[in-house]
């Protein structure tokens, strides 16, 4: 069987399953009846046809989505130094070892609770998603940096490998699949984590804040599109950057770098 | 010259090497033959400055350029064979520069171009040996360099880094006598314990 083959074969499997549970769902609702308890997911789509015609619906998503994703960099960004760093100093990350282990032992709410008191609601969500991936980026990338083949250090050391030439051959390479399985990880954490910031510091014009109506007014309905809009952009979101870490590695390991 | 003197390695309580004293002469070849797990590949990662000797000195390669194929063939598996090369040159060197040297020990082709990961055991070897031979070294480390190439392939690239050590300063590791009196120069025996001669071939 060739591969295109197989893949339409799973392509359409899929979405066999997600109608398969799309009926049941439809099914279950119509059995109840009621949509305060379970709304049917016509009814659903019928709401989202709604909002996505509204302005407001955009710059609720924009808000919240700017502020998730930026935590999520920052802790990229952060944890990669302060692995690196780690890395090459046993002191920094003996300094280190508790600090992260108490953020990952902490409950998301105090933080949330926490950070409210600290920085307000409008930057809570950056803050908490930050917190969230941080740990895991950072304990990720360390691991990869100490688990980096110590022959091939070795022989970089007898060569007089610059710094430079050592550090594109050999530590990415070795470590970009522990940064991925991070961030993969880290993807996830920040959207859970971040809507439920929102939805405990009810930053204006917030999903979370649009979750919490949606609590207040028992509309199943509208908490049922929300979710929906945060699993798209989510796993929109997760697409994207796996296509554009895939497109980095091939190019990082390529020998293109080597002229 | 590099000079050797009451040299001692332990590893827990184990003495690998103990108390060696050698001479290796500058631009001569210094053949180590002894059983496995003597103290061959120790004593060349001493020299190497990648294990620090427990006692004893070892002097005359302060500040020298080193060069070396390991027991392994340590080459980066998703780059090609130019690029592990490149990797330990320290200016531009000529494509067409490499690819004669690569020529001569029998590797041309798509080869080159695949990742050395997708290469066999032999190839890697010459690829890993093209390397030593091509990085600018006043010292060079040869740990069973021949290792898992066929009779036929071995005998060139033997000519090959023949060619190449000329007038450098070599520690050459072999199990095989034949490799010794293929390359001549100094011999040292009886590794562990003090070396009881060292004479010329």
């Amino acid at each position: 069987m060739t591969n295109s083959t197989s893949t339409s074969k799973r392509r359409i499997q899929r979405i066999l399953v997600l109608l398969f549970w799309l009926t049941v769902w439809q099914l279950a609702a119509m059995a109840i009846g009621q949509d305060l308890f379970l709304v049917s997911p016509i009814e659903v789509i019928k709401i989202l046809f709604h909002h996505v015609q509204m302005i407001s619906f955009w710059s609720t998503v924009a808000y919240s989505f700017v502020r998730i994703i930026s935590g999520f960099f920052l802790a990229i960004i952060t944890g990669v130094l302060l692995a690196v760093i780690s890395a090459t100093n046993s002191i920094v990350r003996a300094i280190l070892e508790p600090f992260f282990s108490v953020i990952k032992s902490i409950p998301v709410a105090s933080f949330i609770i926490l950070v409210l008191i600290w920085a307000g609601s409008s930057s809570l969500s950056v803050v908490i998603s930050f917190l969230m991936v941080l740990p895991i980026l950072y304990t990720n990338v360390l691991q990869g940096v100490l688990h980096t083949d110590r022959k091939l250090l070795e022989m970089a050391k007898v060569f007089h490998i610059p710094f430079r030439k050592k550090l594109g051959a050999i530590y990415v390479p070795e470590t970009l699949p522990y940064f991925s399985t991070g961030c993969k990880l880290g993807i996830g954490l920040c959207w859970k984590s971040g809507i439920a910031a929102e939805v405990i510091g009810l930053p204006t014009g917030s999903i979370g804040e649009q979750l919490y109506q949606a609590k207040i007014f028992l509309s199943t309905g509208e908490l049922f599109s929300w979710t929906f809009v945060i699993i798209i952009i989510s796993f929109s979101f997760e697409r994207f950057f796996f296509w554009f870490l895939g497109h980095v590695e091939r190019r990082l390991l390529s020998d293109t770098i080597y002229g | 010259m590099v000079e050797i003197k009451n040299l001692v390695k332990k590893f827990d309580d184990k003495r690998v090497i103990d108390d060696l004293s050698v001479v290796l002469k500058e631009g001569r070849i210094t053949t180590v033959m002894g059983t496995s797990g003597c103290g061959k590949t120790t004593l060349a990662m001493m020299l190497l400055g990648l294990l620090h000797p427990d006692g004893g000195t070892i002097k005359g390669l302060e500040g020298k350029r080193l060069s070396a194929v390991f027991q392994e063939d340590r080459l980066v598996e998703n780059l090609s064979a130019v690029a592990n090369i490149k990797m330990v040159l320290d200016e531009e060197v000529d494509l067409e520069v490499i690819l004669r040297q690569l020529a001569e020990v029998e590797l041309g082709g798509e080869l080159i171009r695949k990742p050395t990961g997708q290469l066999s055991g032999g190839q890697k070897r010459r690829v890993a040996i093209v390397r030593a031979m091509m990085a600018n070294s006043d010292f060079i480390c040869l740990d069973e360099p021949f290792k898992g190439l066929d009779v036929e392939t071995k005998e060139k690239v033997m000519a090959y880094v023949k060619r190449k050590i000329e007038g450098k300063t070599v520690l050459f590791i072999t199990h095989d006598i034949d490799e010794q009196r293929y390359f001549g120069g100094d011999f040292i025996g009886a590794i562990p314990g003090p070396v009881c001669e060292i004479f010329p071939f």
